[in-house]
C-alpha cells in the first residue's frame, strides 16, 4: 500500500506520515502541491491519496477533479484532510467524489477511523 | 486662451479698443467690443467649470476606495485582530499540550531508568552465582512485574508522542490565518496608497513595491466558494461547521 501524502505545510506532512507509520502505513511519499501530486500519481504506484485543500498552485479539489477524470486514477481514494470548514466546500468536496473529509485540528483516533473506514467500504 | 499672458494680451487690446471707439463717439463699435469682452470672459468660466466638473467626478470615483477602507477600518481589521489572537490561543495551546506529555512522560522515562538499573545490579549478582534461591525467586518475580509494567509504560509513552505530534499541527493552522491576515495587511496598503493618490498629495507610489501576491488567486480557481482557512471561532457564521461531528453528519446526511 503506497500513500501520497499532499500539503504545502511541510509540518503537516510530516504530522500525517507519522501517524500514518503508526497505523502500519510505511510506504509514503510527499507533494507540497496539487501541481507536484499529479504527476507523481500518474506516474503510477500509488493506492490511496491523503490532500490538503488550501495549496497555492493547484488546490486539493482541482486535484481530486483531475484524479477523478484520469481513467488511470479515477478509481483511487481519496481522503480530504483541510482547514476549509464551509458547508458549501464540504458539500462541493462530497460531490466531487471524496472518500473522506476531515476538518482541521483533528486527531489522530479522526484519521484512524476515517482510514479504517475507507478501506472497509472499498474491500465490500 | 488657456495662456494667461496671451488672455491677458488679447483683453488689454480690447480694451484700447474700447477707449478709441468711446472717444471716438462710436458707440455701436464700443457696444460690440464689450460683448466680445464678456464672451471671452465667459468662456473662460465654462473652462473653470469642466474642471470643476471633472475634479468632483475623480473625487467620486475616489468614494470607491473610501468605501472598502470603510470596509477594511470596520470588518476586516477587527476580524484580523480577532484572527491574530487566535493565532496565541493556538500556539499557546500546542505549547501546554507538548509540556503536559513531556511532563506526563518524563516520570516514566525515570521510572524505567531507576528499575532497570536496580534490575541490571541483581542480575549481575545472579550471573555471578551471589545468589540465594529465595533470592533468586524474589527477583524472577521482579522481573516478570517489571516486563507486564514496560508494556504499560511503553503504551504511554506512545500515546504521548502522539500528542507531542498532533500539537505541531498549529503550525499550518497558524499558518495559513497569518498568510490572510498578511495579505489584508497588503491591501490596506494599496488602499492606502490608492487614497493618498486620489487625494493629490504627492504619494511616491513608486517608491513602495507591488505587494508579493502570498495566497491563491481565487479568480482563477474551479472552486465555487472562494478558501476561507481556518475556522476561527466567534468570526465564521452558521455556514462554517464547528467540528469533525459537524462535518460527519453533514457527509451523512448527504447519504455518504
Amino acid at each position: 500500500m503506497k500513500i501520497l501524502i499532499v500539503d504545502d505545510f511541510s509540518t503537516m506532512r510530516r504530522i500525517i506520515k507519522n501517524l500514518m507509520r503508526d497505523l502500519g502505513f510505511t510506504n509514503t511519499s510527499e507533494a507540497d502541491d496539487g501541481a507536484t501530486a499529479l504527476p507523481m500519481l500518474q506516474g503510477g504506484g500509488y493506492d490511496f491519496l491523503i490532500t490538503d485543500w488550501n495549496m497555492p498552485q493547484m488546490t486539493g479539489l482541482e486535484l481530486l477533479k483531475a484524479v477523478r477524470a484520469d481513467p488511470n486514477l479515477s478509481k483511487m481514494p481519496i481522503l480530504l484532510v483541510t482547514a476549509e470548514a464551509k458547508k458549501q466546500q464540504i458539500v462541493e468536496a462530497a460531490q466531487a467524489g471524496v472518500n473522506g473529509y476531515i476538518v482541521k485540528p483533528f486527531t489522530a483516533a479522526t484519521l484512524k477511523e476515517k482510514i479504517e473506514k475507507i478501506f472497509e467500504r472499498i474491500n465490500k | 486662451m488657456s495662456d494667461p499672458a496671451e488672455s491677458t494680451n488679447e483683453r488689454l487690446k480690447q480694451a484700447k479698443k474700447l477707449v478709441e471707439l468711446l472717444e471716438a463717439n462710436d458707440n455701436d463699435g464700443a457696444s460690440s467690443v464689450i460683448d466680445e469682452l464678456t464672451g471671452m470672459r465667459e468662456s473662460e468660466i465654462y473652462q473653470e467649470l469642466g474642471k470643476i466638473t471633472r475634479e468632483l467626478h475623480e473625487a467620486l470615483s475616489g468614494f470607491n476606495v473610501d468605501n472598502r477602507i470603510s470596509q477594511l477600518a470596520h470588518e476586516d481589521m477587527p476580524s484580523a485582530a480577532e484572527r491574530l489572537n487566535y493565532v496565541i490561543q493556538v500556539t499557546e495551546e500546542a505549547a501546554n499540550k507538548t509540556m503536559d506529555a513531556i511532563e506526563g512522560t518524563s516520570p516514566v522515562a525515570s521510572r524505567i531508568e531507576t528499575r532497570s538499573k536496580d534490575l541490571t545490579e541483581e542480575w549481575k549478582l545472579f550471573k555471578g552465582r551471589k545468589m540465594s534461591v529465595d533470592e533468586f525467586k524474589v527477583l524472577s518475580q521482579k522481573i516478570e512485574t517489571f516486563l507486564v509494567d514496560m508494556v504499560d509504560d511503553s503504551v504511554l509513552l506512545q500515546s504521548q508522542l502522539t500528542e507531542v505530534l498532533m500539537a505541531q499541527g498549529f503550525q499550518d493552522i497558524t499558518g495559513q490565518i497569518i498568510r490572510n491576515v498578511i495579505t489584508l495587511v497588503q491591501e490596506v496598503e494599496d488602499s492606502m496608497v490608492g487614497l493618498i493618490k486620489t487625494s493629490g498629495l504627492p504619494a511616491e507610489a513608486e517608491v513602495i513595491a507591488e505587494p508579493v501576491a502570498v495566497t491563491n488567486n481565487n479568480e482563477e480557481k474551479m472552486e465555487s466558494v472562494p478558501l476561507q482557512g481556518p475556522a476561527i471561532p466567534g468570526v465564521n457564521g452558521s455556514d462554517t461547521v464547528a467540528d469533525q461531528d459537524d462535518v460527519d453528519d453533514l457527509l451523512s446526511s448527504l447519504g455518504f
